[in-house]
C-alpha cells in the first residue's frame, strides 16, 4: 500500500480503535467520533450466528474485524481480531471480502483451533 | 547520524499527511477516555465551558485541528492537568513507528499474498492477520487485543 491517504486512514482507524478497546463498550466509545462501526456481514455456521464488523472512516476506507470469546483462567476474555483493510469502491461489502472474513471467523471457531495467551 | 535539513524536509513532506488525522484525534481520544472515566457527557462540558453541545460534539469528533487554547479549555473543563511534552513517549505517533513496526507491516505486500489466498487483492486490500504476529514489545499490540483494562499479549495458534 503506497498511497498516503490509505495509510492515513488505516492509521486513524487503528488509532481510535486502540483507545476504544480499553472500554467494555468499544462501539459506544466510538460513537460521535470520525470512525463509525457497523455490522458488515452476518452468517450462520454450525448452529451459531456470527458477525463481521467494519470500522468506517470517510467515504471509502473500511477495516473489517470480529470479536471472539476465549476461556481465560478465571473468566472468558473478549478479543478483537482484525481481518482486512479495504478501500471500498462499492456501496455494499464485496462478496470476496465477505468470503475471506467468513473463512477466518470459521477457523477461529473450529473445535480443534486454540488461542494461546503468551 | 544527524539528518540534513533537506532529508527532514523530505520526510515531513511524505509523512505529515499520514499522521495528521491520528494526531488530531489523539488528544480527543484521551479527553474522551477521561470523560468516560468521570461520567461526563458532552452537555456537561458545554455547560462548564459556556458553548453549545453541538460545538462540543464537533470538537470531540476527532477530526478538527483544535487550537491549543481549545485543548486547554477542554482539559480544564474535565478538571485534568494538561502538559505538552517533547521527547519519546510510548504512544506518540512518530516516523519511527511508521517505518519500524505496525504501519510497515500493514503496508507490506507480502502479507497480502501469504494470508489472503484466493481473494483478489491489489493495493486496496490488506490482510491484517499480520497483526496476530505482533511482538509483545510492539507499541501497537493493543490494536489486536482486547484485555478489558489491562494489556494482554496474545498469539493466535490455529490448527490446520
Amino acid at each position: 500500500m503506497d498511497d498516503p491517504g490509505k495509510k492515513a486512514s488505516l492509521l486513524e482507524m487503528l488509532h481510535q480503535l486502540s483507545y476504544a478497546i480499553t472500554q467494555d463498550d468499544y462501539q459506544g466509545f466510538l460513537k460521535g467520533t470520525s470512525v463509525n462501526v457497523k455490522c458488515a456481514h452476518d452468517f450462520k455456521h454450525a448452529g451459531s450466528k456470527y458477525k463481521v464488523w467494519e470500522l468506517k472512516y470517510q467515504n471509502k476506507d473500511r477495516l473489517y474485524f470480529f470479536t471472539h470469546k476465549v476461556s481465560g483462567n478465571r473468566e472468558a476474555i473478549n478479543i478483537l481480531i482484525l481481518l482486512l483493510f479495504h478501500h471500498k469502491n462499492t456501496q455494499n461489502t464485496p462478496e470476496q471480502v465477505k468470503a475471506y472474513c467468513e473463512k477466518i471467523v470459521k477457523i477461529f471457531n473450529e473445535p480443534k483451533s486454540a488461542v494461546k495467551f503468551i | 547520524m544527524k539528518k540534513s535539513n533537506a532529508t527532514i524536509f523530505q520526510q515531513l513532506q511524505e509523512e505529515t499527511g499520514i499522521f495528521r488525522a491520528a494526531r488530531r484525534s489523539d488528544v480527543v481520544m484521551k479527553i474522551r477516555l477521561k470523560m468516560t472515566e468521570k461520567g461526563l457527557r458532552n452537555v456537561d462540558l458545554a455547560e462548564r465551558i459556556g458553548v453549545s453541545e453541538a460545538n462540543i460534539s464537533r470538537w470531540l469528533k476527532g477530526n478538527q485541528n483544535l487550537s491549543i487554547d481549545t485543548i486547554y479549555l477542554l482539559a480544564d473543563a474535565i478538571e485534568e492537568p494538561l502538559s505538552i511534552e517533547l521527547g519519546r513517549a510510548a504512544d506518540v505517533l512518530t516516523h519511527e513507528m511508521h517505518h519500524g513496526s505496525h504501519c510497515g507491516e500493514a503496508c507490506n505486500a507480502e502479507y497480502i499474498e501469504d494470508e489472503v489466498g484466493d481473494l483478489c487483492v491489489g493495493e486496496t486490500v490488506i490482510a491484517l492477520r499480520a497483526y496476530a504476529k505482533i511482538r509483545p514489545e510492539s507499541p501497537l499490540q493493543r490494536f489486536a487485543f482486547k484485555g478489558s483494562k489491562a494489556n494482554i499479549g496474545l498469539e493466535i495458534l490455529v490448527a490446520p
